[in-house]
């Protein structure tokens, strides 16, 4: 979702080639974003999830508080492409607990997460111009009846690790994702005609995120991304 | 992200890797001529939060997998050992000193990239000895895991290190591969001067039996100075040369 390979990594895991300290030097979407000229950010609660890669360890400037977002949302300045991740593990302080929907956490503070963002977005100046993406990197079970697509092209040349031998050639089970903007058809049910996939490539990180928003005019264009992990849409 | 870029206008940026140039968008899926005005300014209420949950209780849960990852990559980000959390065993520890991991991360990132954009932080060659002068004694920091070393003043409380990618003018040439005629100065060691945690390839470099000192991510090139072409007293600059055997390259 962030650079479209895992680098060769097969599992959740904090370092580059399983050296440990080695960040994952890979080009990333942000990277992509910063020279095309447009604005991005990564916002966390109480800290980022993705700063195994350099791309996000090394620009501190683009990470803020979602604090920080819903203040942007609500004055109209988001940048062009947001990242949003849910908060990874219990505030104590604030008695605020975990909204990542992780199975040892309480999925009505997910819910609660998505209903505070959508509502900031809606409420905001930029809504018109904003598409919001909610996504998984995990599905939630252990079945699917759909056959998961194999026969896809590796995304690089890296050695898999820790597990040897995988090569990323297939995807995984389907994730949901809920696509919200203003220019959606109400009740389009569009993915009936896309397959979404989660390729293991991305299991870089488990979290649920969100993924927000998208405009259409070029020179207000918002894309407010905020999960973790998808997959791809193909046409079936 | 592959429809991202078309959504954004982003034409000039190819997709990162074979999994992505092969990727459907889904941009058709916002097919409307003008946007909806009735879309709900608010959403039904969320589910209550779990009484069986109680944050009480999630406070006391075994930490998990992904934030233990998390929890590491910050620490290592910070240049804490892993002494300093390995007694962290409930996720109610964890928040806490991920964030200040992650602050102490952020404040030293900042730090080291203004060092390297700053003019002030650049390396002078003078005859010795000049008692004035505090900073003219250098420690070559050597490991035992990294081929490399890092080469730091002494007797400053933040450390500075050697640096071959000073005066960057944007962050794309933090990780520019070294270059002959890159001047040579000083940024803050990132994050730290021991070779096993330094991060900065900027900052690691060999010194080799020769009396060379050549950046670890180039050996063709040489840390080379002019100070022997000035009259004695005048103020030298250092910077990369290629390797050619000249006593300028020698230390």
């Amino acid at each position: 979702m962030l650079s479209a390979t895992s680098a060769g990594l097969t599992e959740t895991g904090p370092w580059y080639r399983d050296q440990p300290g080695r960040l994952f030097p890979q080009e990333t979407f942000f990277d992509q974003l910063t020279k095309a000229g447009l604005t991005w950010r990564n916002y966390y609660n109480d800290t980022p999830w993705e700063l195994f890669l350099a791309s996000l360890a090394h620009h501190p400037e683009n990470l803020a508080t979602m604090d920080q977002f819903y203040k942007d949302a609500r004055e109209g300045k988001l940048p062009a492409y947001s990242w949003i991740n849910p908060r990874n593990g219990i505030n104590v302080t604030q008695r605020l607990g975990s909204n990542d929907q992780h199975p040892d956490h309480d999925i009505a503070l997910g819910e609660q997460y998505y209903k505070d963002i959508y509502e900031a977005l809606r409420a905001s100046p930029l809504w018109e111009e904003t598409l919001f993406v909610i996504t998984y990197d995990e599905h939630g079970g252990f079945y699917d009846h759909v056959a998961t697509p194999l026969n896809v092209p590796p995304p690089d040349k890296e050695t898999s690790y820790p597990e040897r031998g995988v090569l990323f050639n297939r995807l995984g089970i389907r994730l949901p994702t809920l696509l919200i903007s203003p220019w959606i058809p109400k009740g389009l049910v569009c993915l009936l005609s896309l397959s979404l996939s989660l390729s293991l490539s991305f299991s870089l990180s488990r979290s649920l995120s969100l993924s927000l928003s998208l405009s259409l005019s070029l020179s207000h264009s918002r894309l407010i991304n905020s999960l973790l992990h998808s997959g791809y849409f193909r046409p079936t | 992200m592959a429809t991202t870029r078309k959504l954004l206008g982003m034409t000039n940026t190819p997709p990162l890797t074979k999994r992505d140039a092969w990727a459907a968008t889904f941009e058709q899926v916002l097919s409307l001529s003008s946007p909806r005005k009735d879309c709900p300014l608010h959403l039904p209420a969320a589910r209550p939060p779990s009484q069986v949950l109680t944050p009480e209780k999630e406070s006391l849960l075994p930490i998990n997998d992904l934030q233990s990852n998390i929890l590491t990559i910050h620490a290592h980000l910070a240049g804490v050992p892993a002494s300093d959390f390995h007694h962290v065993r409930t996720q109610g520890q964890v928040s806490e000193l991920s964030q200040r991991f992650f602050h102490h991360h952020v404040s030293n990132t900042l730090r080291w990239k203004d060092s390297k954009a700053q003019s002030e932080y650049r390396v002078v060659l003078k005859p010795y000895p000049d008692t004035k002068d505090t900073y003219f004694y250098w420690d070559v920091n050597k490991s035992s895991q990294v081929s490399w070393a890092t080469i730091s003043v002494r007797k400053l409380s933040n450390h500075l290190c050697l640096d071959y990618s000073v005066n960057s003018s944007s962050t794309e040439l933090l990780f520019a591969p070294p270059k002959a005629g890159n001047p040579v100065g000083v940024s803050e060691c990132y994050p730290s001067s021991n070779p096993d945690i330094n991060r900065d390839p900027a900052q690691q470099w060999v010194w080799e039996d020769d009396a060379t000192v050549r950046p670890a991510a180039d050996k063709r090139l040489c840390l080379a100075t002019d100070a022997l072409e000035k009259d004695g007293g005048s103020k030298g600059t250092a910077f990369l040369q290629v390797c050619d055997g000249r006593a300028e390259q020698h230390w």
